[in-house]
């Protein structure tokens, strides 16, 4: 590799936000692993042009929501995966909240590709209508309508969150 | 922060570092050197490959009109608001089952005869290969073994974070990993059940790390294999009652080439009818010219057999991808689209089965057409046997 520390030294302060939004996307480390290893060789192969273009951040966010709407990686391994209670001790209802989130990770595992990856472009990377848009080579308009139908079919596949989703519609 | 933000951060705090940065170099290196000095090395490696074990079909992978697939139907098409699978009464041995894209079915399942009924939970986990046996997710975590001839009926209980399934050739036996990813050790529990008793024993295995259950033989012995993200080094064999292993099959003698490995897109490994021949598979990460191919596509996938009497490789069948990399668009310049995808689905009598998703030509968001493939192991013909229709997005072949 042409800048191999370059590379490995932005990988290094990347790689946790990196992580957490493959396992978004996948619902499952195993996957998530590969979808970062993937994205991580892209971004590695063409890593002179992309460090000197300088947009890094730009080139890796495209390269792993690309990776993950075109890979299918989530709907065609035919491995089971279900939902994790929380890891963390918290004073909180941990039943409920285990309840709420094998109810948010199967409600996601039911959307498609594009819609997953708009959801955690727009609320969990906050991303504006316009970034997203661009991270997904599309236009804004496309992100507004898979937005609202990504919503619309978690509320319908998932009612018990009906609640939080209502407010993501409004700021949506 | 809105609330659904909260629950995907909450979510996302679940996630490990996933450092693999040095295999991504590894990676590169390797690709970069193998483009540069073994070309022609690499390029006789494959004829001599392929000439080894017989090329059963080439790249173009067109197909004839639809040939007839015993038990599967000629289209596959979603029946509107179809029944609830009933609890009192059996419906007969399962023919597959689908999700449906839609928002109101779910998985449904269809029957031999044809018939489909909706699935009582959140997810099929699978199908004996006798169709008899019906495996499901409930919304509370749990699981259910239903007996699709009947009323009988085996429940896992809830709390199981993560778990697989693999059923034998002969629908006797069904082996459940289960792994708890709340547990600090991330501990896997191997469960052995007999599906005419119900009996469920605990598997002593004593798994190496990057090692799962792929397959269990009629004879109960079981097939490890490494897990897709890591490199393939072979298989083993292991007793089910005492979890030793009784044999390895180092990927050398299996005749894989150095550089291909088995990855988790091209489907999970499935042990053939016939008791004996393991089909999975692989992909040669060091084919000339596939660092201009994407991930997951380009004429470097294989499905192979191997023969757990022998330890051989004995099939090898290249997967095609009728899109080639350079007719991709890009964005930014990264690779855009969906590929030409085509995993493993299952083993049907007369040979391996693929879904085959084709691109869309107007959406990069969605896949195009749906269809099951079948390579015949008689002459290695790969022909479209079944159309799905939309909205069907997944599909459980038994096995």
């Amino acid at each position: 590799m042409d800048d191999e520390a370059g590379f490995r030294e932005f990988v290094s302060t990347r790689l946790g936000r990196l992580s957490r939004t493959a396992y978004l996307l996948t619902g499952d480390h195993h996957k998530a692993e590969d979808l970062v290893q993937v994205t991580l060789v892209k971004v590695a192969r063409h890593w002179r042009r992309v460090s000197q273009a300088g947009a890094p951040d730009a080139y890796v966010r495209r390269a792993l929501y690309h990776e993950h709407v075109s890979s299918w990686r989530g709907r065609r391994v035919l491995e089971m995966s279900t939902a994790a209670p929380p890891e963390r001790a918290t004073g909180r209802d941990e039943s409920a909240e285990a309840v709420r989130r094998i109810v948010l990770r199967n409600a996601l595992a039911r959307l498609a590709p594009g819609q997953r990856a708009v959801i955690v472009l727009r609320y969990f990377e906050d991303l504006s209508e316009s970034d997203t848009a661009d991270a997904l080579g599309c236009s804004v308009g496309s992100v507004k309508s898979q937005t609202h139908h990504a919503l619309a079919r978690l509320r319908v596949i998932a009612p018990e969150l009906a609640d939080f989703i209502a407010d993501s519609e409004v700021l949506a | 922060m809105t609330g659904l933000r909260d629950l995907l951060v909450e979510e996302a705090g679940d996630a490990r570092t996933y450092d693999v940065t040095d295999r991504a170099v590894r990676v590169v290196r390797r690709q970069r050197l193998t483009a540069r000095l073994v070309p022609a090395a690499a390029a006789l490696l494959v004829v001599a490959g392929l000439i080894g074990v017989g090329v059963r079909f080439g790249g173009g992978g067109e197909q004839d009109p639809v040939p007839v697939a015993a038990g599967l139907p000629a289209r596959l098409t979603p029946q509107a608001s179809p029944p609830m699978l009933p609890e009192d009464r059996g419906v007969g041995r399962a023919a597959l089952a689908y999700l449906s894209g839609d928002d109101e079915n779910g998985w449904v399942l269809v029957a031999a005869d044809g018939s489909q009924y909706r699935v009582n939970g959140l997810s099929v986990y699978g199908i004996s290969p006798d169709g008899r046996w019906l495996l499901v997710l409930r919304p509370d975590g749990s699981k259910v073994l239903r007996d699709l001839t009947g009323t009988g009926r085996h429940e896992f209980a809830a709390g199981d974070t993560s778990s697989t399934a693999r059923w034998s050739p002969d629908s006797r036996r069904l082996v459940v990993q289960i792994s708890n990813r709340a547990a600090a050790t991330d501990a896997v529990v191997t469960y052995m059940v007999d599906l005419a008793t119900g009996a469920r024993a605990t598997v002593p295995l004593d798994l190496a790390r990057h090692d799962r259950v792929c397959a269990v033989r009629n004879s109960g012995v079981l097939v490890l294999c490494p897990l897709p993200e890591s490199s393939f080094s072979g298989l083993r064999l292991a007793d089910s009652t005492t979890g030793q292993v009784i044999r390895d099959i180092p990927s050398t003698d299996l005749g894989l080439r150095p550089t291909e490995t088995a990855p988790a897109d091209l489907g999970t490994p499935i042990l053939g009818p016939d008791d004996h021949t393991l089909f999975m598979g692989v992909r040669d990460a060091a084919t000339p010219g596939s660092n201009a191919a994407p991930a997951g596509g380009g004429q470097n996938r294989f499905l192979v057999g191997f023969d757990l009497e022998t330890g051989r490789l004995t099939e090898r069948y290249p997967l095609p991808d009728r899109v080639p990399a350079a007719q991709r668009p890009l964005n930014g310049g990264v690779e855009y689209g969906q590929p030409d995808e085509r995993y493993l689905l299952g083993i049907h009598a007369d040979g391996p089965l693929l879904l085959h998703i084709a691109p869309s030509q107007s959406d990069p968001f969605t896949a195009g057409s749906v269809s099951i493939e079948l390579i015949a192991r008689d002459t290695g013909t790969l022909s479209t046997v079944t159309y799905v229709s939309r909205p069907i997005t997944l599909i459980r072949y038994p096995g």
